[in-house]
């Protein structure tokens, strides 16, 4: 059985004219637009095929100074908004099992990458330390190319 | 024999005689000259050399007149003609006057009287006024005392009667002085010169015409000028004497008078002057050509604009979506360059305020090339590459290289986008939202090169002068002429 449990990440990303600063640690490639964007993420319910729902926001701390989202990743996995959301200011994808044994890399957790495209070029790339981590169990841990491993993933802790 | 030797002796002593000095001895010679030919017929008056024909008389030297100069009066234009010399019991009877059919001037510059005798053929004038031929016998000192002078001129025989002094018009001077405002036109009717005309023969519009015509006293003056206002003319009555009475020695000099006339404006087209004068004299016509030019004080200009963002701030905004993104943003796009139909108003300042006549003369006149500018973008090209009317609004100067073809350039205030506020680039929108809901108008100044071509129905022509110039027309303006101006 694979637990799932809650890892709240925050990150608070600055990105800085005109220099592709990186600011907070986070790998930032942007080319001339300043904004702060607040990107959370964290691992949802374990669906019965395996997979991980990863829930998540984008937002910007002045809303006058919001850029577009073009697109938001989750261990390679792009996001998908709902018909009301805006900007991927609320998101969420399900991560395929497969892919979270492949990240386990024979260890017993998987952190979740998420990366972000934002307008004009900018690349926000969650710290590592802030990635959703997902364990798996030690039965199945280490096979990543198994073909995937049910219930591996412990539930969300909240 | 011994009678025979004598006459032998007397005959060498005879022919002898010259040699020895006997001039009074001399014999009627055998070989005497030939007689000369029979002198003419005099008439007691001595020649008149310079007996001509001028004016429509037959004058001749005053110096060489005859003594009795009591005769010598000055001509009637209602005397007798040359046919009344028979009448003419007096010696001093009134003046005789022949008309221009009655004399002839040939080539060699010799007077005839009637009917132009050939040259060489001792033709003259009886007592009757008839063509006395061949010998001229009626002609005697009778003749003369009544005032006939007889003259051999270059062979044939003339008479005339001496009724005038021979006249020279003087030159034409002491030209009124002209003021800024009318045209003139001084015509020199005497000498059947023009003394002045506007330049080019061009009268500007508005502009009233004055006429100022020299002329010998006793001519009545008609002076028309043609145009649209129909023709205008003006007759002057010639109230003064004839002739001043005869002065002695020397031609009498005719000092000619100037008289003025002057018309109202014309409208622009052709406006003849034509300038008769009759009586006193043969009558003389003069025209002068002359034109009304065409001004005009501004032009509607239809150009093509070639937009220039000197300040790099000329933006335009759409909506896309990037590739692989559904989320649209907010995009800027600037071009350095537009291109825009232009329409505007070139008001010829330079020329309304500096140019005699108040306007642009494409004729040769005045012509200032340069204008204001002033218009509009009529249909442009957007800055976000879409299709925009008003576009923009252009203050500049134009230079007019010819009458339909201009080039301005400006200062333009572009009609660019801004977005509205609370969005800027990159910001995302809704999928339903269009640029027009994020932006707004902004103008933003710039530089314009606009190409100008202009169709002659958009260029503004001086209206109608008619009337609208006070002036004197050449009726009314009668009780200014005649008077010589000194």
């Amino acid at each position: 059985m694979i637990s799932t449990r809650t890892l709240p990440l925050f990150a608070v990303l600055a990105i800085a004219l005109p220099a592709c600063t990186d600011t907070t640690g986070t790998s930032v490639s942007c080319s001339n637009e300043t904004a702060e964007a607040a990107i959370q993420a964290h691992a949802g319910s374990v669906q019965a095929d395996g997979s991980v729902t990863v829930y998540g926001t984008v937002q910007f701390s002045d809303s006058n100074a919001e850029l577009t989202v073009r697109a938001v990743y989750v261990a390679g996995v792009p996001v998908t908004q709902t018909s009301t959301d805006f900007n991927f200011r609320t998101w969420s994808v399900a991560v395929p099992q497969d892919r979270i044994a492949a990240l386990a890399a024979g260890t017993d957790r998987a952190a979740l990458p998420v990366v972000a495209y934002l307008f004009g070029g900018c690349v926000v790339n969650l710290p590592a330390n802030d990635e959703p981590v997902v364990p798996v169990s030690s039965s199945d841990g280490g096979d990543a190319g198994g073909g995937g491993v049910d219930g591996s993933v412990d539930a969300p802790a909240d | 024999m011994a009678n025979a030797g004598k006459w032998i002796v007397l005959a060498v002593l005879v022919a002898a005689a010259p040699a020895c000095g006997a001039k009074k001895a001399a014999a009627p010679a055998a070989v005497a000259p030939a007689p000369p030919p029979p002198p003419r017929p005099s008439v007691g008056v001595a020649p008149i050399p310079s007996l001509r024909f001028a004016n429509g008389h037959i004058v001749g030297d005053w110096a060489a007149a005859p003594a009795d100069k009591t005769c010598w009066t000055a001509d009637s234009a209602a005397g007798p003609t040359a046919y009344d010399l028979a009448s003419a019991s007096a010696k001093c009877t009134t003046g005789l006057t022949l008309t221009k059919a009655d004399v002839n001037v040939d080539q060699f510059g010799s007077v005839q009287i009637g009917n132009a005798p050939a040259r060489g053929t001792p033709h003259t004038l009886d007592a009757n006024g008839a063509i006395d031929t061949p010998a001229p016998s009626a002609l005697n000192d009778a003749d003369a005392a009544k005032g006939m002078l007889v003259s051999d001129v270059s062979g044939v025989y003339a008479v005339g009667k001496v009724t005038h002094r021979e006249t020279v018009v003087d030159k034409c001077h002491n030209w009124p002085a002209h003021d800024q405002d009318n045209a003139y036109v001084e015509v020199d009717l005497a000498h059947e010169t023009v003394a002045f005309v506007p330049p080019r023969n061009v009268v500007l519009p508005n502009q009233a015409l004055t006429v100022e015509v020299c002329h010998i006293p006793g001519q009545t003056l008609t002076v028309q000028w043609g145009g649209v206002r129909g023709l205008t003319s003006s007759t002057l009555a010639n109230n003064e004497a004839a002739l001043a009475p005869m002065f002695p020695g020397g031609p009498e000099k005719i000092e000619p008078e100037i008289s003025v006339f002057t018309f109202a404006p014309r409208q622009s087209g052709h406006a003849d002057l034509t300038i008769t004068g009759t009586g006193g004299a043969p009558a003389d016509t003069m025209t002068v050509e002359l034109e009304v030019d065409t001004l005009y004080w501004g032009s509607v200009r239809v150009g093509l604009g070639t937009l220039f963002d000197v300040g790099n701030i000329w933006n335009g905004y759409s909506i896309g979506t990037f590739a692989g993104s559904n989320q649209p943003e907010i995009r800027q796009s600037h071009n350095a360059v537009g291109f825009e139909l232009v329409n505007a108003f070139a008001p010829y300042l330079l020329d309304l305020l500096t140019c005699p006549g108040r306007g642009r003369s494409y004729t040769g006149g005045c012509n200032r090339w340069f204008a204001p500018y002033i218009g509009f973008g009529l249909v442009g090209a957007g800055p976000a590459q879409n299709i925009q009317a008003l576009s923009s609004f252009h203050f500049g100067v134009e230079l007019e290289f010819a009458q339909s073809f201009s080039v301005a350039l400006t200062f333009v205030e572009r009609r660019t986008q801004a977005l509205a506020d609370g969005y800027h680039v990159g910001s995302p929108v809704s999928g339903g939202m269009s640029v027009a809901d994020v932006t707004r108008d902004a103008w933003q100044p710039g530089m314009a090169l606009v190409v100008n071509a202009t169709p002659s129905f958009l260029q503004f022509a001086m209206g109608s002068g008619s009337g609208s110039t006070p002036g004197t027309t050449s009726t009314s303006g009668a009780g200014q002429s005649g008077a010589p101006k000194k």
